[in-house]
């Protein structure tokens, strides 16, 4: 096959969209395999399918946006996994239902770096996905998720202090194994 | 009971009530150096009354704990002699004096804090499989069974059956030769349509404490008892399920339980879609084992041996022979050569459980380790749990037994452990 005849068959966002949101199941789980090839411009739009009112389109999008996230913090992918996150990070607004910001917080809690902990803390603000950015802020190494989380307790009332407090117990205890 | 000020009241009663069973010298009391003594009753709690839970209720269960009063209110039927403590919240049980071990049949993601939890309240525990929901979690329960010096025994219990014994003697001594791989069959995981709308919690049951340290969830039935099973955050799929049985005795039989070297594992399957369900509906994972070499399948659907067929099982294969072992939980089956294997003069003999129960209780009086120790139970459900973690991952991972840490993929590793919600946590 040419290069050109194989590049035509790579699939682009636009066409991976259309299989998650119309296709039929094994459309679908092909699509949701190829995401990775597409990889981060996907991120956001996948947020979009899962936000809508169709819950098969919205799941086959959740396993593509997993697929995505995990496949773009593999070994050695690089400025990728930042670029995920930030598009993750998108994800975590408020415009976005809650199902879908705490899927975008636990796979921030799995790629994301320590850069990306004073967006997390700002959540930890906002009542609907407090615990989920608290949760992924346990899991993310480094001295500046520990600062974010100390300057949270600043004013933070209870429960929120507390839980901030066995949050910093908590990364002590994980990072001290490793 | 209907509520929490019922609960409380309960909890007054049950105390009470205990003053009206017959008396019982605590054990503590007469046993030495900590340990019960050989004629002492070791006073049982059940902490998880429903499924696999309601099995371990015995007719003098001193202490019954489930967070939906329907499993308590089941449990207690169970209860012939004296009148149960009963409560909804696990620390209330743990509290009491006259509680001397507990059986741990909670959903998964409870094991790792209630396991830790028993053995610093100074109880024995016997905890269902599988043995953790992460490998920090099975380190963590390590850790806690020897520094209260507590007996923690995994209910896995092919180790305790006869045929498991048979097979396990006649692999031990050379039966099929040196051990090339290991391939385990098993049905694929549950399926369902529903896309898990919330709904009203019932009125029997705490919704928020069956949750515990998991990531807030709406209530639904299918997320619930039983059904945790099929979402990855709770259950982890049949993998770590019957997983957890399967690989046991591959572990038995290959005489691994100690490996401390390198193993790999990929793993592939086709994602449930129909519904909410996120574990995958297909499953195909192989392990490979270094020094010596051997390699390890899980595959779901996987294809019955026609020489042997079961519903689940693992074909052993030797460089000389090969041999076929059904089950592994309380059922288990073997070709009928390692039934009649006899162990040569000076061949290996294996320690005969005599029943799950039995031998952890036997342990507790002893203070020696059970068949399937806490030990044992962590390092099988590692390879489960890796498993998973390749699938979620979609890529290989290499995991250091040595120092349970997987090998260049930072992100890997942080799946080692999960964030708990709070206010729970896991401290030994």
């Amino acid at each position: 096959m040419s290069i050109p005849a194989i590049l035509a068959q790579r699939p682009t966002a636009a066409s991976l969209l259309a299989d998650i949101t119309a296709g039929d199941t094994e459309t679908r789980q092909r699509a949701i395999e190829q995401s990775v090839l597409v990889g981060t411009p996907l991120i956001v739009p996948l947020g979009r399918v899962m936000a809508g009112s169709d819950p098969a389109a919205g799941k086959a999008a959740l396993e593509a946006l997993r697929c995505v996230a995990h496949h773009c913090a593999r070994p050695g992918a690089g400025a990728e996994r930042a670029t995920a996150a930030r598009e993750l990070l998108k994800l975590t607004e408020a415009a976005f239902p809650r199902h879908v910001r705490s899927e975008a917080l636990m796979l921030l809690g799995c790629i994301g770096t320590a850069e990306h902990a004073p967006a997390l803390a700002r959540l930890l603000k906002d009542p609907q996905v407090q615990t989920d950015a608290l949760m992924a802020l346990q899991r993310i190494p480094g001295a500046a998720v520990d600062r974010a989380l100390r300057n949270a307790l600043t004013g933070a009332a209870q429960p929120l202090r507390g839980a901030i407090e066995l949050a910093l117990q908590a990364r002590v205890r994980r990072f001290r194994r490793r | 009971m209907d509520g929490d000020s019922k609960l409380t009241r309960r909890e007054l009663m049950g105390t009470a009530a205990s003053l009206g069973i017959p008396a019982i010298i605590p054990s503590h009391v007469l046993g030495r150096q900590g340990r019960q003594g050989a004629n002492d009753r070791i006073r049982i709690g059940v902490i998880g009354t429903g499924g696999m839970g309601q099995h371990h209720v015995a007719p003098d269960t001193v202490a019954i704990c489930d967070v939906d009063d329907e499993h308590l209110a089941n449990a207690r039927r169970r209860i012939t002699q004296g009148e149960p403590f009963m409560t909804k919240d696990f620390r209330r049980l743990l509290e009491r004096k006259d509680v001397d071990a507990v059986i741990i049949a909670t959903p998964d993601h409870w094991h790792g804090i209630m396991t830790v939890m028993a053995c610093q309240a100074g109880k024995h525990v016997m905890c269902e499989k599988p043995t953790a929901r992460t490998i920090a979690e099975g380190r963590a329960m390590v850790q806690a069974a020897r520094k209260y010096n507590r007996v923690v025994q995994i209910h896995a219990q092919g180790r305790s059956n006869p045929n498991a014994h048979a097979a396990c003697q006649f692999v031990r001594n050379g039966g099929i030769g040196t051990i090339k791989r290991v391939d385990v069959w098993h049905p694929v995981n549950f399926s369902t349509n529903s896309w898990g709308e919330e709904q009203p919690v019932p009125s029997t049951l705490d919704w928020d404490m069956w949750l515990g340290p998991l990531p807030w969830m709406p209530y639904h039935p299918l997320r619930c008892h039983f059904n945790f099973r099929w979402l990855m955050a709770s259950g982890g799929g049949f993998i770590r399920d019957r997983g957890n049985h399967a690989l046991s005795i591959v572990s038995w039989l290959t005489n691994t339980d100690d490996y401390k070297g390198l193993v790999t594992c990929e793993a592939k399957g086709q994602r449930h879609l129909t519904g909410f369900y996120d574990v995958p509906a297909t499953m195909e994972v192989t392990w490979q084992f270094r020094d010596p070499d051997w390699t390890l399948t899980w595959s779901q659907p996987g294809k019955p041996n026609p020489r042997f067929p079961g519903d689940w099982g693992a074909t052993y294969t030797g460089d000389r022979d090969d041999l076929i072992v059904l089950g592994g939980d309380g059922g288990c089956e073997v070709e009928q050569k390692a039934k009649e294997f006899k162990v040569p003069p000076g061949g290996v003999e294996i320690y005969k459980s005599p029943g799950h129960r039995e031998n952890w209780l036997e342990c507790i009086r002893t203070g020696k380790r059970p068949v399937m120790d806490v030990e044992i139970g962590h390092h099988v459900v590692t390879l489960c749990i890796l498993g998973n973690i390749a699938w979620r991952l979609g890529r290989k991972v290499t995991f250091d037994f040595a120092n349970e840490r997987l090998v260049g993929d930072e992100e890997a590793n942080r799946l080692i452990d999960e964030p708990y919600r709070p206010p729970w946590k896991l401290e030994v």
